[in-house]
């Protein structure tokens, strides 16, 4: 697919702006009504994602070419997908793809970001995305008693992802989800320092060639170790195993399940009995690749045709993908399972929850945009009066924390699966 | 026409470098619109010089002062949405008015709202309901400015009772085009927003008469509107995801679908729904857009709408009828003045709207105006309307009636979709005081044939308005549209532009849509 497939969603924009917001039913108040940081933070039209779309066409028609500015406004967004969701609440088109196939030409085209040209060299050397010298992979998982499963077969893979690996401060949340996995009984293993990147950021940023790359060597290394199931503790890379790895034809031939969803299954199988009280006062923040982003790959090829009666419809018929059906019960009902919890629900969740700032790139290359874009997450958080955030992904994790040490809140943080260890 | 630089330097002194641009990419993402391209095959439309993000009325004011200074021409937008944003010449400004986005005060016991342009109506609506309160919304969405001063003809779903713009704006401030401020109505004499009259100028009619000036008349920075009464609950609770929301509404909020055998029997329930004053909402959505409303693809859409064909196109005419109550038994009074006004007139209820969960959504898609892109833009873009004038029910049936007649033979022509040739929405306003329809319908913009169809179709309506005595269709913007109505129409175009001249002149208030002034 190139931005040239994309031309029927550009002419079809009709500048509506629902994409700037949750969807008007869910509207439940002058706040937190609005959905897509990029246009929330820089306010021109042009960074919505319609304002998105219509530059795309610009350039495709030649009235426009490449500026820094333009670059810049493609990637100050997270590709969170909160605009394709509100989008879609009316129509039968697909803005997000128009806005990772018109980052794709920008690296098509040589127009880089330079703090993305860091990142994507680190990964073709290091194999990771976080600049960390691949032999500290592992480093996350010393001490527990973990199978490898280079040297010995397992049911279950867990992968821990490049931020779990890297980031020291959060490796207690990645242990604890390979304990738990343990303490239930589960027949575990991980690949420790021989695990390379899911390939899934890349993508994002456009990089199509390394994104393969690593799906291919994954997908190699998954058949060789025969598992399966794949179960990882990041939002990311469970997109990227579940969703891109289909989308681009190449669909792992095993179960892939988010720790939140594995952990639900434990604990109504009896495996796992949350039995002590943790009494603490919780907000759940859905990420975005776990929650409308995380919903299966549905493939479809084909056009949209004139049928009868001059209607133009897609041909074979097109189920889309909305954002329905994306994991938002499994961490849910995970919390909702431990005694003296009190869960209290933010004003935008599920496929319309605000993103956490951290996502497509723009954590590497606008570090202060991905602040920002957590306070603003954090203030909706302290409206609900919880003691603390409870998240389902690394990079929520990270950007979260940062903000909140920023704002000098008293908030806490956690990943679900420390707040269930703590119930056990 | 690059902007004069020492104009660029005086704006970009008051907006901040971050809140001026004139970089191509961003002019063009304010250049494209969904209404060129079925119209002139371009998407694209002529570019502004630059564009600025206003933060406040000071900002507004001093900006004007500047255009006038350099005379550079303005152009105010709130959400974007409408066609008529765009610049209709060379060196145009866009104000992009969505830093201005506060609600400034809801005030209960007087009932009335106050808010910036960049409000949009859902998000006030929502504040509203907190308060046991609700506010008119354009059918177009709830996603459009609560200013009322914005929309073409203010028209919406709950307009019977909730009214339609021009009559809902209490307090105005107003920048006027030669950068001074006016506030109008009694917030003009410092008493407050809650009347658009006085004491303090009134301007109403010229401010916005049935139509906005469509950006031709200065900026509008901060509006009161008139807010009416919400028999339903604070917050609406809303289940599941999207696009399949479920909303939970309470038993006494209830709609009935309902198809009457010929324009003369919907025309005459349309009266007594008013007189009896039982209707939240009396919303002509027509079958058509009731099938793309309530399904989430428009294969589906389609599906249903020859589902529901054979009960409705195909009987009459329908009207989507919303019943509000406070208590059980004023809702069993207001049901039973429905089934005998149903009754008394030959009409029937829509099984499919009778089911409890279908009717929830309804009611909520259409008391939120949630699904105006489904109900139009869902199956492609060259939508077109006619007619829309403001005048008596009666008066407003005819122009549906009349558009149907002209539409007809096109879809027999296979022309035009077939969209049940009726495809007018319109409203009751007010309790039947008044009324609107606006005739739809959808040509295919990759055909010639079909769209020199839609072409001759504007004609006639347009034709029709004159010859029938009509009135002057809500399309009818700009000069041209003007001085063929004004001379039919007690020659308002010659005052339009006598105040437009008084207001603005040294004419930076960009008004092609509007009506510009000679030189
Ligand atoms: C699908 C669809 C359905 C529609 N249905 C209806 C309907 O039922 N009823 C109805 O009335 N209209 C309807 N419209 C037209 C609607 O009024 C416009 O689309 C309108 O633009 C809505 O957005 P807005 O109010 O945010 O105004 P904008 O699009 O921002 O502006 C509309 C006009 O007002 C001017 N303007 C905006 N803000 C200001 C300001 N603060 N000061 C001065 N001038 C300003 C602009 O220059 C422009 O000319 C429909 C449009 C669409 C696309």
């Amino acid at each position: 697919m190139v931005l040239e497939d994309c031309r029927d969603d550009l002419e079809w924009c009709s500048r509506c702006s629902m994409c700037k917001f949750i969807p008007m039913e869910v509207i439940s108040g002058y706040d937190f009504a609005t959905v897509c940081p990029s246009i929330a933070r820089y306010n021109f039209h042009s960074y919505s994602a319609g304002g998105k779309l219509n530059m795309a066409l610009a350039m495709l028609d030649g009235r426009i070419d490449y500026t820094d500015k333009l670059v810049e406004m493609i990637y100050q967004c997270q590709i969170c997908g909160g605009c394709d969701v509100s989008c879609k609440y009316n129509r039968d088109m697909e803005p997000m793809e128009a806005l990772y196939e018109f980052r794709m030409k920008c690296v098509g085209d040589g127009q880089l970001v330079p703090a993305h040209m860091i990142v994507i060299d680190g990964l073709r050397r290091e194999d990771n995305m976080m600049g960390g010298s691949k032999s500290q992979r592992g480093d996350w998982a010393k001490g527990l008693d973990v199978k490898d499963i280079t040297a010995e077969k397992a049911e279950v893979y867990f992968h821990a992802g490049c931020r779990y690996c890297f980031d020291n401060e959060l490796w207690p949340a990645a242990r604890s989800a390979v304990g738990l996995l343990l303490k239930a009984g589960v027949d575990v293993g991980i690949t420790g320092k021989e695990e390379v990147c899911c390939g899934g950021r890349s993508y994002e940023i456009g990089y199509l060639g390394e994104f393969t790359k690593y799906a291919e060597h994954n997908i190699e290394m998954l058949k060789v170790a025969g598992v399966k199931i794949l179960v990882t503790s990041c939002a990311d890379c469970y997109h990227a195993f579940k969703v891109l790895y289909h989308k681009i034809g190449k669909k792992l031939d095993l179960e892939v399940l988010h720790i939140t969803e594995y952990l639900e299954r434990l604990l109504e199988e009896g495996k796992l009995k949350p039995t002590k009280k943790v009494p603490m006062v919780v907000t759940y923040h859905d990420p975005c690749h776990l929650g409308r982003m995380g919903e299966p790959w549905i493939p479809w090829e084909g056009v949209r045709t004139k049928g009868s009666g001059m209607i133009f419809l897609h041909e074979p018929p097109k189920e889309f993908r909305r954002g329905t059906h994306g994991v938002y019960e499994p961490p849910r009902n995970i919390l909702k399972s431990i005694p003296g919890l009190n869960f209290i629900e933010m004003a935008r969740i599920r496929e319309r929850a605000w993103c956490c700032g951290a996502g497509g790139g723009v954590i590497d290359a606008f570090p202060e945009f991905a602040l920002w874009t957590a306070l603003e997450r954090v203030n909706e958080a302290r409206t609900t009066e919880a003691e603390a955030i409870v998240t389902a992904c690394p990079w929520c994790k990270r950007i979260l924390s940062d903000a909140i040490k920023e704002s000098g809140d008293r908030l806490q943080i956690y990943d679900v699966v420390e707040i269930l260890e703590q119930a056990l | 026409m690059a902007l004069n630089r020492n104009a660029y330097k005086a704006l970009e002194d008051i907006v901040g470098a971050d809140n001026i641009s004139e970089e191509p990419a961003v002019l063009d993402a304010y250049a494209l619109h969904w209404g060129l391209k079925a119209f002139t095959g371009n998407p694209f439309g002529r570019r502004h010089e630059a564009v600025l993000l206003p933060g406040s009325t000071e900002d507004v004011q001093v900006i004007v002062k500047i255009c006038n200074q350099y005379k550079v021409k303005f152009k105010a937008l709130s959400t974007g949405w409408g066609s008529m944003n765009g610049p209709g010449g060379e060196g145009v400004i866009q104000l992009d008015l969505r830093r201005m986005n506060r609600i400034v005060e809801i005030n209960e016991k007087a009932m009335y709202a106050v808010v910036e342009p960049y409000v949009i109506n859902a998000q006030l609506q929502a504040e509203l309901m907190k308060r046991g309160l609700t506010c008119n919304i354009i059918s177009a969405g709830s996603n459009t400015s609560a200013l009322p001063l914005t929309a073409l003809m203010g028209s919406g779903p709950t307009s019977n009772s909730t009214s339609y713009n021009n009559r809902n704006i209490l307090g105005v401030e107003w920048v006027l085009p030669n950068g001074e401020i006016l506030r109008t109505g009694s917030l003009g004499s410092g008493v407050g927003w809650f009347c658009g009259d006085g004491p303090g100028p009134s301007l109403r009619g010229i401010m916005r008469g049935y139509k906005s000036p469509l950006g031709g008349l200065g900026v509008f920075t901060k509006a009161a509107t008139k807010v009416y009464h919400w028999p339903g609950p604070e917050v609406v609770p809303v289940e599941g995801a999207s696009p399949g929301y479920t909303p939970k509404l309470p038993d006494i909020i209830s709609a009935h679908y309902i198809t009457f055998p010929s324009w003369e029997r919907f025309t005459e329930a349309g009266y007594k729904m008013g007189e009896s004053e039982i209707a939240l909402a009396c919303d002509k959505l027509p079958p058509w857009m009731l099938a793309l409303n309530l399904t989430e693809n428009a294969r589906e859409g389609i599906r249903l709408f020859s589902e529901i064909r054979p009960q409705t196109v195909d009987k009459g005419i329908s009207v989507l009828v919303v019943i509000g109550a406070d208590s059980q038994r004023e809702f069993d009074y207001k049901e039973k003045v429905l089934k005998r006004i149903t009754s008394e007139t030959g009409g029937e209820y829509l099984p499919l709207v009778e089911e409890p969960a279908t009717r929830k959504k309804l009611i909520w898609h259409r008391v939120r105006a949630t699904t105006g892109a489904r109900e139009t833009f869902r199956l492609m873009l060259s939508q077109g309307a006619s007619f829309g004038s403001c005048d008596s029910w009666e008066f407003a049936v005819n122009e549906a009636r009349e558009g149907a007649r002209l539409k007809q033979k096109y879809i027999e022509k296979g022309l035009l979709v077939d969209d049940g040739v009726d495809n007018a929405w319109g409203t009751l306003y007010e309790h039947g005081h008044m009324g609107h329809m606006d005739e739809l319908y959808l040509s295919d913009p990759t055909d010639p044939a079909s769209k020199q169809a839609a072409f001759t179709l504007m004609e006639e309506t347009t034709r029709a308005c004159m010859e029938k005595a009509l009135g002057c269709p809500q399309t009818v913007m700009g000069d041209r549209g003007h001085d063929l109505f004004g001379p039919r129409m007690n020659n308002y175009h010659l005052w339009v532009r006598k105040f437009k001249k008084a207001l603005d002149p040294n004419g930076v208030s960009e008004s092609t849509n509007y009506i510009t002034v000679p030189e």
